[in-house]
């Protein structure tokens, strides 16, 4: 029983390192193929509209919507110090540093990145990547890298969005509802928030996370066994792995960068 | 008839000759030591239930997989088996494929579809493009599609449309992945006779995998039926009256209903190939 | 492939949407872009400038001014503090710089406050009149030993 514990253990971390070999290949590829001409302008701009365009519904509700939080419970922490006028700092450095590229990496792993798994992995099933070969298009130059390049194009925007709108759900809980000083509020953000730390940082967490779960939800869908059940399983794989991926990155960025 | 495999024999010109091919997926083997020829400029049918290989076969022959040992000679030069992706590209410029679900781009409208080879392989202008599709458009009888997406056709324009894509860069080979799965008996026929004529006139090489036994017995020069992993080939006639047992179970059907265009025999039927 | 204008026009503004929130955040927070006018370079040298830090304040008499850009120790081990200021502005040259603290746990800025002489101060000056920044610990510390003093009286 122990023994066949530990030999499924060892099977799966092997499959594990097999599977992040072939992903980096992947992502290799897809790189190669994205410096090739023809530049697929159209298609980028097609799959910014999927990616980019279509979440921003999430993402801006998200956005106000955790603003507020940070809003209020920083509101009822510093009130007890007395120090209501930092909310500003507080909402500011947690959103730009934080929040805003995590969330936002996560909420489009779960809106456009399951899609794009889902779209792959459908035209793995009805052999339309076998017809492109057909036709010696490559599925990575034609299909994937366009997303990939859009997606990473996307994030640093939508988290920057993100940021904005969180701000502005602080302004709103904090300023409107709860009585702090307006321009304590906006003075203690543009105070607290450093452009080469922390909106730098930020946005090259969004990049990071971009390059990330395009890579994940592409590569699933690219690798889905051609039936229903592996369309869905890339799927859900996509939005597990790319969301846990985030945050394991998210941490060792700002461990070594200190961000 | 013939039914194995022909080792030493000098590589003939006028077919597309398989030879010795395995394929294993996973640990079962699709068909092991398998051994054929399609004559080119014919059309030829691979018969076969559910499971058989006949997709498998189609997609060896389009190198869209790798066997895992065979040969298959296209002419003395051209061995497809194990090539480097750039020959595999130019001997894709003679091959088409027509997939069974079409196959299709579903974000495409059917016109960018087919316009899509065009377009990418070549520099011909708008104007040539859009003639050299509404002549294909034309050929397999397709009428105001250019605006519609693939999912928004019938059946048989879909396969019509398929086929207008895997021609409009003019292939001497046309593989034909269950042109008749699905479709009426009306559209059968058409789809069937769609074909005849591109063979006649063009002199296209077709090799079509089918279960649909009474258009392959109408339409084929040469039929090749898969039975436990190895080919059986001949005339239409000859492979009909063949004595292999599992093949003639493959005729039960059709002699009970020789004109009938009945669904095809799946792994249920009487004629099937149980997996 | 499909050319679609109105497609291309939403994802046109949501990239401009993107970029405004990205200048935003770089420009208004990020404080890349307004110092002010400064130009005008001096120093002044004090004793202790407990948490002064760049990009602090410098103002005369509450208005902003400029803000200090470095801070290093000169060759008698003082905090040397380099000071980006208005070039429009005439300071005389008996200016006296102190810093002080926005409120009793706020942040440190120096307060410049003109003198009378005639002449202005030009680039790379320095302020001789300054005050160093009250370090709230000693001052306490102090308090309280003074007390203990008063007591032991």
């Amino acid at each position: 029983m122990a023994s066949r514990a530990l030999a499924r253990t060892g099977r799966r971390a092997v499959d594990f390192v097999h599977d992040l070999g072939r992903l980096t290949a992947f992502g290799m590829s897809v790189a190669n193929w994205s410096r090739r001409r023809p530049f697929r302008l159209r298609r980028l701009i097609d799959e910014m509209y999927d990616i980019g365009v279509l979440s921003l519904a999430v993402i801006g509700v998200s956005g106000v919507a955790v603003g507020m939080v940070l809003g209020l419970q920083g509101y009822n922490t510093l009130v007890r110090f007395g120090a209501e006028e930092s909310l500003g700092a507080v909402v500011g450095l947690s959103l730009v540093r934080e929040l805003g590229p995590v969330l936002t990496a996560l909420l489009v792993a779960g809106r456009a990145g399951s899609a794009i798994a889902a779209e792959i992995g459908s035209m793995v099933v009805t052999e339309q990547l076998d017809g492109l070969r057909m036709m010696s298009i490559h599925p990575i130059d034609f299909v994937v890298a366009p997303k990939v390049l859009a997606m990473i194009a996307c994030m640093p925007l939508l988290s920057s969005l993100f940021i904005v709108l969180g701000l502005f759900g602080g302004y709103l809980v904090g300023v409107v509802f709860l009585g702090v000083d307006p321009g304590s509020y906006l003075t203690g953000l543009e105070e607290a928030v450093e452009f080469s730390e922390d909106v730098l940082g930020s946005l090259i967490k969004a990049f990071v996370f971009g390059i990330l779960v395009a890579l994940v939800a592409t590569y699933r869908g690219f690798t889905a066994a051609p039936s229903a059940a592996g369309v869905s399983a890339a799927t859900t794989s996509t939005v597990v792995v790319a969301s846990v991926s985030t945050l394991i990155v998210d941490y060792l960025i700002t461990a070594l960068w200190g961000v | 008839m013939q039914s194995a495999a022909r080792k030493q024999d000098a590589i003939p010109s006028d077919c597309v000759d398989v030879r010795d091919l395995t394929v294993v997926r996973g640990s079962r083997p699709v068909f092991r030591g398998l051994s054929c020829r399609f004559p080119l400029g014919k059309i030829s049918v691979v018969l076969g239930g559910s499971g058989s290989g006949k997709s498998t076969l189609l997609r060896a022959l389009a190198c869209l997989l790798r066997p895992d040992s065979g040969e298959i000679w296209l002419g003395e030069d051209t061995q497809l088996c194990g090539m480097s992706e750039r020959r595999v590209r130019s001997y894709r410029e003679r091959v088409g494929m027509m997939f069974q679900g079409g196959a299709l781009l579903d974000s495409m409208t059917v016109f960018d579809n087919v316009a899509l080879p065009l377009r990418e392989r070549t520099r011909r202008s708008r104007a040539e493009i859009e003639r050299e599709v509404h002549g294909v458009f034309e050929s397999v009888g397709l009428e105001q599609v250019d605006a519609l997406l693939p999912g928004q056709l019938s059946g048989g324009m879909l396969r019509r449309a398929a086929l207008a894509r895997a021609l409009i860069t003019q292939p001497q080979i046309l593989l034909c992945d269950e042109p008749f799965s699905g479709l009426d008996p009306n559209t059968v026929r058409r789809v069937e006779s769609l074909l005849v004529d591109l063979n006649r006139e063009l002199q296209i090489t077709m090799i079509i995998a089918s279960h649909h036994i009474a258009s392959t017995l109408r339409m084929a020069d040469h039929v090749v039926v898969l039975v436990d992993g190895s080919a059986v080939s001949g005339t239409p006639e000859a492979v009909r009256r063949a004595t292999h047992p599992r093949v003639a179970e493959f005729f039960v059907e059709e002699a009970f209903a020789p004109d009938a265009e009945q669904p095809p025999p799946d792994a249920s039927g009487p004629g099937g190939n149980p997996a | 492939m499909t050319d679609s204008p109105v497609r291309d026009l939403v994802v046109g503004l949501f990239v401009l949407a993107g970029f405004l929130a990205l200048a935003y955040l770089s420009v208004s927070l990020g404080g890349t872009t307004y110092r002010g006018p400064g130009g005008l370079e001096i120093h002044a040298t004090f004793d202790q400038i407990g948490g002064l830090k760049p990009r602090s304040q410098v103002v005369i008499g509450g208005v902003k001014v400029g803000q200090v850009t470095g801070i290093a120790l000169d060759e008698d081990l003082r905090a040397r503090v380099t000071l980006d200021i208005d070039r429009t502005l005439a300071l005389p040259s008996d200016t006296s710089a102190s810093i002080l603290t926005s409120g009793v746990l706020g942040d440190q800025y120096v307060e410049l406050e003109p003198g009378a002489e005639e002449d202005a101060m030009g680039p790379g000056d320095e302020i001789d009149y300054t005050q160093s920044a009250v370090v709230l610990e000693r001052l306490i510390g102090r308090l309280v030993q003074n007390l203990g003093a008063d007591g032991s009286e």
